[in-house]
């Protein structure tokens, strides 16, 4: 028995781990495979979204010996309703609303530059956001040490299966909610009108569409998105910890592979990217203790994914650009709901 | 004035200098940001370290094992990769270059493991210099090894480059290649063997830079080239992408603008780790105010001023507006 | 005889690129209502001048004006906006959307461009997207591209990429619509009939200025012509009058 939820609990925490991925991937897919941005600051929102939140749902901690301290709110002023404190629903919305602005302020000076210009920038952009500015700003964000203890929405003490499972339900929600509000989104006259932004920026605005500002409300919008993930990661991590391994560019650069790789534009291609990436992870750090293989081997093999992924991507750009799920065609049609005023 | 400062700021910017020359050869004549050029750079440290593990300790060896092994296998990306992705944009060779990046340094992983490892070389003592810098009131110095033998390499290379680019055939080949393929072509020019060339040059260059860097921190990680990418690319930018003097002279900004912020950061008291601000706040302004840097190399694309996307927003802001207004 | 106010006009623009003078102090009008043709040898920079008319480009010099408005250096979707739109000469079709979506994209002030209304439905988004999608058909229908209206654009042909051009011009509800080369490369017949179109168009109140190498289709399609060289007009007035004008004739002789 005792195994059993051993597996449960292990089994949701990867799984809620991939609808946190498959957010930011819809995120940058709604920034790059719609609208052709090549945002290369992605961990730049997501970690500024995982902080934001990870300050809400804490009490502030004042400077000690062991520690600098960070922000926080008294989580006293939280209703509660059903148990279950609102601080986390306030702390996802504002996770995506403080991703959300740093995108507007990125995006103003970054949005005239062309494609490989503006990867560059927002890779800049990125770097000073997580490495000099939350990583130093110590009383704030705890600086280098960042800071645990971040609790989840539903506790169950040593049951971890259940916390493990509840969390995975929300976050599973949360993916569902944002997949479907998204794909509402690329089926509408602003989606199609995004894609015109991607395909020829010029014609486009020689047609009649204001191309600035088109491409400002995918990457506002998106960034917004990423925000949340990174907010859904701080409560699934139980804490902050500063970019020398987290909110790295390795991170930004994965989320484009399972983008590319997936299918640029297609939001269930870029679900099954991320479902393709970390999978492999997922198997291939159990290995070892699945399978008997020599120890040097069992290391080896975290490293030879990675290099499996790197020659995948390489071919996919080389051979099969459009990624494993292409684009499909869109129809613009009316959805099963719609508001009336 | 700040001698200490300003040598360390020279001896960085050697360093620097060494990945910015390549990084402008391949965005110059292949039209694309190379991601990997940092790996490539470990790629030659760790060859280097790999050849006097065999050969036990020869360092001409080692030097020359690594330069050949890095060309060679720029070589070989060309072929299987870049040559392939001609007249795609600007877009598909970096995204195939960052996937290269993850097969360079996971395969230096999957070897070498992610322990740190020593170069394994005695340091030569620092060379005092009569003259004291009035900062710190010691003498100014300079290691021969980690200080004194990059700068030297660097000059070699940018005054070989320079040679190459302005007095030579090739030289002339490559420019012509970089400022228009097509009319280079009808010239007679055999534009893939200038680009096979420059990824040879390149990745000398890097596998040189990989090496100085190793000597300099005596202990090699995976990640090391990868960690100054960011920094390069800031040079190569300020400088003028594309442009290999541009390039030199954005490493030579970029090395001394940070060693000469400690100083200030000593006397205003800002903490030091603000430093690792300049490089990239230098590459963000570069990019906002004049993306086309200092030798102001044509960027392919028109770049309004900021107060044009200012008010362009305004514009779009207000627009909407009176849209919803109107109903 | 008193011209009426011109529906379009130029005062001395001028564009250089790179030490060349493309457009050099050019001054013209178009009349409402009327198909003026532009001729001229190439490199004569009129390309560069419709470019600058629905504002890719920013003159250096000189003003544009649209009715009463000055519309130089507003940017391009203002001045589709106010009603001028321009096709490209080599098809500029958005490769990855169907060749009905390109007409769609084109049809000006649709509610549903934004964000908001994209995650929310309004019901006057819609209405709007079933008007102008029975619109986009009907105009497929009458360039002849209906039955490949949910091919990509990009599996067209050259000529019928031309036809798009045309179709999603016409899509924008124009005053204004600036040719560049409409039928090059489309069949006779449909050609035959796509310039009886214009004349239709034209009597319905819109205005073409177009731009045009066949002299054929300038001589019996055009009401007025102007002819440019080096970057101005040397020559205007009726198809024939300008034919005969020895300027224009050195000109092309000479170019």
């Amino acid at each position: 028995m005792a195994e059993l939820t051993g597996v449960v609990a292990d089994v949701s925490r990867f799984l809620a781990y991939f609808a946190i991925w498959g957010i930011l991937a819809i995120a940058l897919n709604m920034q790059l495979g719609q609208a052709g941005l090549y945002n290369a600051g992605i961990v730049g929102f997501w970690g500024i979204g995982a902080y934001a939140a990870a300050m809400v749902v804490t009490d502030p901690v004042a400077a000690g010996i062991a520690t600098p301290g960070h922000w926080g709110i008294d989580q006293s002023v939280f209703p509660r309703i059903a148990g279950v404190s609102t601080s986390f629903a306030f702390g996802v919305v504002v996770a995506g609303i403080a991703a959300a602005v740093l995108a507007f302020f990125i995006a103003i000076p970054t949005l005239r530059l062309r494609a490989d210009y503006f990867a560059i920038a927002t890779l800049g952009l990125g770097e000073i956001t997580m490495r000099v500015f939350v990583k130093n700003l110590q009383g704030v964000t705890g600086g280098v040490y960042g800071f645990g203890g971040i609790p989840r929405p539903f506790e169950f003490g040593f049951e971890t299966y259940k916390t493990e499972l509840s969390y995975f339900g929300l976050v599973a929600v949360a993916l569902l909610v944002i997949f479907l509000a998204v794909e509402r989104m690329s089926r509408s006259p602003w989606g199609r009108a995004l894609r015109t932004v991607r395909e020829d920026e010029d014609a486009a605005q020689a047609f009649g569409k204001d191309t600035f500002f088109l491409k400002l409300q995918s990457f506002v919008f998106g960034a917004f998105l990423m925000g949340v993930s990174g907010a859904l990661f701080a409560f699934w991590l139980r804490g902050v910890f500063p970019p020398e391994n987290q909110f790295t560019p390795q991170d930004t650069f994965t989320v484009w592979v399972m983008v590319i790789i997936g299918g640029m534009g297609n939001n269930r291609g870029v679900l099954l990217g991320a479902w393709v990436f970390l999978f492999l992870e997922y198997v291939t750090v159990r290995l070892p203790s699945w399978i008997d293989i020599p120890q040097a081997f069992a290391i080896k093999i975290f490293y030879f994914r990675l290099i499996a992924i790197g020659v995948i991507l390489i071919l996919i750009i080389l051979f099969r650009p459009q990624g494993l799920l292409p684009e499909k065609k869109h129809v613009a049609k009316r959805p099963r709901w719609v508001l009336n005023w | 004035m700040v001698l200490q400062n300003l040598l360390n700021g020279l001896v960085e910017a050697s360093v620097i200098v060494m990945a910015a020359m390549g990084l402008s050869l391949i965005y110059g004549v292949k039209k694309f940001a190379n991601f990997a050029h940092g790996d490539m750079m470990t790629v030659g440290a760790y060859f280097a370290l790999f050849i006097m593990g065999v050969t036990g300790r020869n360092y001409v060896a080692g030097i020359l094992g690594a330069l050949l092994f890095v060309a060679l296998l720029a070589i070989l990306f060309e072929f299987l990769i870049f040559s392939r992705l001609e007249g795609r944009g600007p877009v598909a060779p970096l995204v195939a270059s960052v996937g290269l990046a993850l097969i360079l340094q996971n395969s230096i992983r999957s070897v070498w493991g992610t322990d740190i490892i020593t170069f394994g070389i005695v340091l030569p003592e620092n060379w005092a210099f009569p003259v004291r810098d009035p900062l710190t009131g010691l003498f100014v110095t300079l290691n021969p090894l980690q200080g004194f033998a990059p700068m030297v390499t660097a000059l070699v290379s940018v005054l070989f480059l320079t040679f190459l680019l302005q007095f030579t055939k090739l030289g002339k080949a490559m420019r012509a290649t970089a400022d228009n393929p097509d009319l280079a072509r009808i010239t007679g020019i055999n534009v893939k063997q200038v680009r096979y060339v420059t990824w040879v040059l390149a990745g000398l260059l890097a596998g040189a830079g990989g090496i100085i860097i190793g000597v300099r921190l005596t202990t090699l990680v995976p990640g090391l080239g990868a960690s100054i990418l960011l920094i390069v690319f800031s040079a190569v930018i300020l400088g003028g992408i594309g442009s290999a003097y541009g390039a030199m002279l954005g490493a030579l900004v970029m090395g001394l603008a940070r060693n000469l912020f400690f100083p200030v950061a000593v006397r205003t008291g800002i903490p030091e780790e603000f430093s690792l601000l300049i490089p990239f706040g230098i590459l963000v302004i570069v990019l906002l105010v004049r993306p086309q840097g200092i030798v102001g190399r044509p960027v392919g694309f028109d770049v309004p001023p900021i107060r044009a996307e200012f008010k362009k927003l305004l514009h779009s802001l207000a627009r909407a507006w009176r849209r919803r207004v109107r109903g | 005889m008193t011209k009426a106010r011109p529906l379009l006009a130029t005062h001395a623009v001028t564009k250089t690129f790179g030490g060349v003078r493309a457009v050099d102090r050019c001054t013209l009008a178009v009349q409402s209502g009327t198909i003026t043709g532009l001729i001229g040898p190439n490199g004569a920079g009129k390309t560069t001048l419709f470019n600058m008319i629905i504002g890719l480009y920013a003159p250096e010099e000189g003003s544009i004006t649209f009715g009463v408005e000055r519309i130089d250096g507003l940017p391009a979707y203002e001045i589709v906006d106010r009603g001028v739109v321009k096709s490209f000469q080599i098809p500029r079709e958005f490769r990855r959307l169907t060749v009905l979506e390109n007409l769609l994209v084109a049809h000006p002030r649709h509610p549903g461009e934004n964000p908001i209304a994209a995650l929310f439905g309004r019901r006057r988004v819609w209405d709007h997207e079933e008007m102008i999608r029975k619109k986009g058909l009907d105009m497929l229908a009458l360039v002849e591209l209906d039955p490949l209206s949910d091919a990509y654009a990009s599996d067209l042909s050259g000529g019928q990429k031309k036809l798009l051009e045309l179709a999603r011009a016409l899509m924008t509800e124009p005053k204004l619509v600036l040719l560049d080369e409409p039928v090059a490369g489309v069949n006779p017949t449909l050609t035959k009939k796509l310039l009886s179109l214009l004349s239709d168009l034209r009597a319905n109140g819109k205005t073409f200025f177009m731009i045009e190498h066949d002299m054929d289709v300038v001589m019996t399609q055009c009401d007025r012509v102007i002819a440019m060289h080096q970057g101005r007009p040397i020559a205007e007035g009726s198809p024939v009058e300008v034919r005969r004008d020895e300027k224009v004739l050195e000109a092309y002789l000479g170019a």
